[in-house]
């Protein structure tokens, strides 16, 4: 025989529907409409029921099968959407379609509680799509209301307000255990058992190829910005203020901006338009490089997660990454053993000046390549200028004067180019980005025998002057050209600067419509500029701290805080030991907390008994067992000048205690204060 | 040192506080598991955070938890004697003497003897919840009467009782044991419908009216405890409050026989003896004197209430 659970209060119920509905607010930002219209619907149904008593699924067989077939339809519609595996959002969508119907049918205790707990999962899923601090401090208030549902429910005596006052001082008492869990708990790295898909998905990242000119999906002007990456335009990643990755110099001492130039993949193969690296298999020897070691910079780089296995370093590293396992390709790029599907963090050293295979470099043919019949007008711009200047340097400045002195605009929205892309570029509408001076100054190189090749990766990046880190984003993304000239091996030459020398001397924020940079209103004056970009470095180095040491926390994150706090070898044992007596103190202080015997003083005894004191000081025998008014006929005999002050504190006492008047016990305090029978018996 | 001392002193003296998780408890606990297992696949710091609070919080509401019992002391009272298959009414006075209110304690008792089980933690289903504290403010004190129900006839132990609570988070009980040695006596259950012998011989219904109006009033009296209640002037006291009882002048030989004989006919010990204490009880109520006679035994006659309960005692002790 099972003893039937009691059921909750109605009070309850609604609490935790209030905080249920608070919980999947965030959510309903990225689930489809329908969810959220569903999800609120059958909130409503259960409010109606606890405000006008409308009749909910066990009530009425025809309703428990509409909430069944209510059910199902979600279930299935779910599944419609994201299909049959069970990925994040998917999972978030049921979670919370499932969470409203087992609200609706909540009967009993039991049902209750799985409603708690299926809501603290999904405050545990908000952490999929953001990790603010703002998402942090929703938690908190989201567990507050949680916690105070779960105390409502076995205390329904107490007021909403003293529900709360209690989960918050549950919540209050339970932040240093919190907190010693999460710096100590030894971090597992994950995964476990495979990530969904959608969960690793990143909006922006650095393409792996380069495109120029317009595609016919792109001039339909329907697709987004990650489907316009996938065709490589990098003009595009210009949209996107997504961090890429962050670098602290090591001492603080930033290089100037124009050495900042980020390397990332080398792209070789073209077909007039689309610019593509070489294959994996070409690629057997290692470069030959020498570094002039004087001007080492030492950095660490955390980079966020792009779905690639390349690294970017400032151009050249010397080193191969710490931290992670990595190798240098015969381009110079770092190349990672595993895709980037989490923030990364490695410790690098580059040189600024190197000599990169100076004798010879076996990939050079690739870098002579050019399609055949394309481009005729840029082809035939380099034989002009390659009659002109035998020499190779002077060959590169002159095609770097051309671009300067002739009327090419560097924009941030180039005009999309059809047909022969270099050709009617160079030629016609000379408007274009970093990628379209790269590709054709490539292309002019190529065109004269000078090998030439594509690099793509970021230039610059800001610098807070509050915590000095430099953050790169996506829209410092880059393109330049590198040539192979004999006993030089391959030089860094950027056509961008010959056109517009301040992207590459103070990086691409000025360049950037101001909209973009500040609000309009503070556009006007320039102490409200000033005041808004101070406001903003502060509040990006918190940023940067927190998703560097809360949201970053990781098992090499965890190592490194506890070397930092004096752990000389910390491994899971010494976490664990140091763990363990941290419960231990927070255990102990906590049962002395709770624990510890708070007396209450009781004032009016405390005075009484000083009124007894007194009395015996002045020759009364004080009996204990004698009650108050035989002491006071006693005392009035013994102390007949006293006697009137003796039976009027007595008579206050009885009141006091025996007549339920406490609002005289003050009085009665007082009276004792300054009775002194000493002075009437001498 | 002193102070530790008197603390263990003192903690020694006091009954044993248990805690354990209960089934939501460990299905908290399941909950914080598939959560961790899932910050740690998704290698997501803040989720960590969140089950490392969830944890704190649990770990917290134990403190609470075993504050909230802990602090309570309770000082059973003497039980009245009562019928079986009616309810012992248990005194108990619980106080706090914190500076915390306790909320939520429900007290509980043994149902039945003979459970067995070997799973774990089954056995708290004997305890049948008797009365439950809702909230008790800080320095106060209550008290609560506890109804176990008397089963037999006879001397009752109380037993074990059983104060546990949830509170704050029903995720975790916490409990102590109150061993109770008083022994209550359990009269029998009255029932039987034989009409009562009447102390003469002729009619019993006849008997029984002449008895009610041959009564002859004799005047009052101040009321004395133990005296009957059923001959309290309730309209003398509405006038001058003062509780009297009415005085009847009646034969000493007058009164109504209860005799084992009479209930001879009765199948089996305890259907006879249920039919003496119905009669009894019946005789209490009208307030007329009635005497008891059991084999070896003879109690003469009365209607006080002192009378009563010595013939419901020997019926409650009866051998036979």
């Amino acid at each position: 025989m099972k003893a039937s659970r009691p059921a909750p209060p109605t009070v309850a119920i609604n609490w935790l529907m209030a905080t249920l509905v608070l919980i999947a607010l965030p959510h309903f930002l990225h689930l489809p409409a329908w969810l959220s219209i569903i999800f609120l619907a059958v909130m409503g149904w259960r409010l109606m029921n606890s405000l006008r008593g409308w009749p909910l699924p066990e009530h009425h067989l025809l309703l428990r099968a509409v909430h069944l077939s209510l059910a199902i339809i979600a279930v299935v519609l779910v599944i419609a959407q994201y299909g049959m595996t069970i990925a994040r959002d998917a999972g978030v969508a049921l979670l919370t379609v499932l969470l409203a119907f087992k609200l609706l049918e909540t009967r009993d205790i039991r049902d209750y509680y799985l409603s708690c707990f299926l809501g603290f999962f999904l405050i545990a899923t908000q952490f999929f799509f953001q990790q603010s601090m703002l998402i942090v401090l929703l938690m908190m208030v989201n567990v507050l209301l949680l916690t105070s549902c779960m105390i409502s429910v076995n205390d329904a005596s107490s007021s909403i307000r003293q529900r709360i006052k209690t989960s918050g001082v549950l919540l209050l008492q339970a932040t240093p255990m919190m907190l010693l869990l999460f710096v100590l708990f030894p971090r597992v790295p994950g995964p476990l058992w495979g990530v969904a898909n959608d969960y690793v998905e990143v909006a922006d990242s650095m393409p792996s190829r380069m495109t120029l000119g317009g595609l016919p999906s792109l001039s339909q002007g329907q697709t987004g910005i990650s489907e316009a990456m996938q065709v490589g335009r990098i003009s595009d990643l210009v949209q996107s203020d997504a961090i890429a990755f962050r670098v602290r110099f090591a001492d603080n001492k930033i290089p100037s901006n124009q050495i900042l130039y980020w390397r990332g993949p080398v792209l070789w193969h073209t077909d007039g338009e689309q610019w593509q690296p070489l294959s994996t298999d070409t690629q057997s020897s290692q470069p030959e490089i020498s570094f002039d070691e004087q001007h080492r910079i030492d950095y660490t780089v955390t980079m966020e997660r792009h779905n690639q296995q390349w690294l970017f370093a400032l151009d050249l590293p010397d080193s191969l990454p710490q931290g992670i396992n990595a190798a240098m390709n015969s381009e110079g790029s770092l190349i990672s053993s595993e895709v980037i599907r989490k923030r990364s963090q490695f410790n690098l050293s580059s040189v600024p000046h190197y000599q990169f295979n100076a004798r010879h470099d076996p990939l050079l043919n690739y870098a002579l390549e050019l399609p055949d019949d394309q481009h005729p007008q840029a082809r035939q711009l380099a034989q002009q200028l390659r009659t002109h200047y035998p020499e190779k340097t002077d060959y590169v400045q002159a095609v770097l004067n051309y671009f300067s002195e002739q009327p090419f605009y560097y924009t941030l929205s180039p005009p999309l180019l059809s047909g022969d892309v270099i050709d009617s570029f160079l030629f016609e509408s000379r408007h274009g980005f970093c990628e379209h001076y790269a590709a054709s100054f490539t292309v002019l190189m190529r065109a004269a025998d000078i090998p030439a090749r594509v690099v793509i990766g970021y230039q610059g990046g800001d610098v807070n002057s509050v915590d000095q880190i430099l953050t790169v984003r996506q829209r410092d993304a880059h393109a330049w050209t590198e040539i192979w000239l004999a006993e030089q091996g391959w030089i860094r030459v950027d056509p961008t600067s010959a056109v517009a020398s301040e992207r590459i001397l103070s990086g691409i924020r000025g360049l950037l419509p101001s909209e973009r940079r500040m609000p309009r209103a503070f556009a006007d004056s320039p102490e409200l500029e000033n005041l808004w970009q101070q406001l903003r470095e502060h509040w990006e180095a918190v940023n940067n701290a927190w998703e560097l040491w809360v949201v970053g926390y990781d098992p090499t994150r965890q190592l490194e805080l506890l070397r930092k706090l004096g752990m000389k070898q910390p491994d899971w044992r010494s976490m664990a030991k140091w763990l363990t007596i941290g419960m231990l103190l927070i255990f102990i202080t906590l049962a002395w907390l709770t624990l510890r015997h708070k007396t209450q003083r009781d004032s009016v005894a405390e005075a009484y008994l000083d009124f007894c004191r007194r009395l015996s000081k002045s020759g009364v025998s004080v009996n204990p067992a004698e009650g108050p008014m035989t002491l006071a006929q006693k005392a009035a005999q013994h102390l007949p000048e006293a006697a009137v002050d003796i039976q009027a504190i007595t008579s206050d006492y009885l009141a006091v205690r025996y007549q339920q008047q406490p609002d005289k016990a003050a009085h009665f305090i007082e009276k004792v204060r300054r009775f002194k029978p000493g002075n009437h018996s001498r | 040192m002193q102070f530790i001392l008197s603390r263990f002193r003192r903690a020694r003296s006091q009954p044993r506080v248990f805690i354990l998780p209960n089934r939501y408890g460990y299905g908290f606990a399941s909950l914080l598991v598939v959560m961790l297992l899932g910050a740690i696949n998704y290698n997501n710091s803040l989720a960590h955070l969140l089950v490392f609070l969830l944890a704190a919080m649990g770990h917290v509401a134990m403190h609470h938890c075993y504050r909230n019992v802990s602090r309570l002391s309770c000082k059973p009272g003497k039980a009245n004697n009562s019928f079986a298959g009616s309810h012992i009414q248990l005194p108990i006075n619980v106080s706090n003497s914190s500076a915390h209110p306790i909320c939520q304690i429900a007290i509980a008792s043994m149902d039945n003897e003979k459970f067995r089980s070997w799973l774990p933690f089954r056995h708290f289903t004997r305890y049948r919840l008797r009365q439950q504290l809702v909230r008790l403010e800080p320095q106060q004190s209550q008290t609560l009467s506890l109804p176990i129900p008397a089963k037999q006839r006879g001397w009752q132990k109380i037993g074990r009782l059983r104060v546990s609570s949830v509170y704050p988070l029903g995720l975790l009980n916490c409990w102590f044991f109150l061993e109770i040695d008083d022994e209550v006596l359990i009269y029998p259950k009255p029932f039987g419908n034989k009409p009562m012998p009447n102390a003469g011989e002729g009619d019993e219904g006849k008997a029984m009216t002449q008895m009610a109006g041959n009564d002859d009033f004799a005047g009052f009296r101040r009321f004395r405890p133990g005296e009957n209640h059923h001959q309290i002037a309730w309209k003398a006291l509405a006038r001058d409050d003062i509780l009297r009882t009415k005085q009847y002048t009646m034969p000493s030989a007058y009164h109504r026989q209860f005799r084992w004989q009479d209930v001879a006919d009765i199948v089996g010990t305890e259907n006879k003896l249920s039919q003496l204490c119905q009669w009894i009880c019946n005789a209490y109520q009208q307030g007329s004197r009635f005497s008891l006679q059991l084999p070896g035994l003879s109690i003469a006659a009365g209607n006080d209430s002192a009378h009563f309960h010595r013939c419901l005692r020997a019926l409650a002790v009866y051998e036979g």
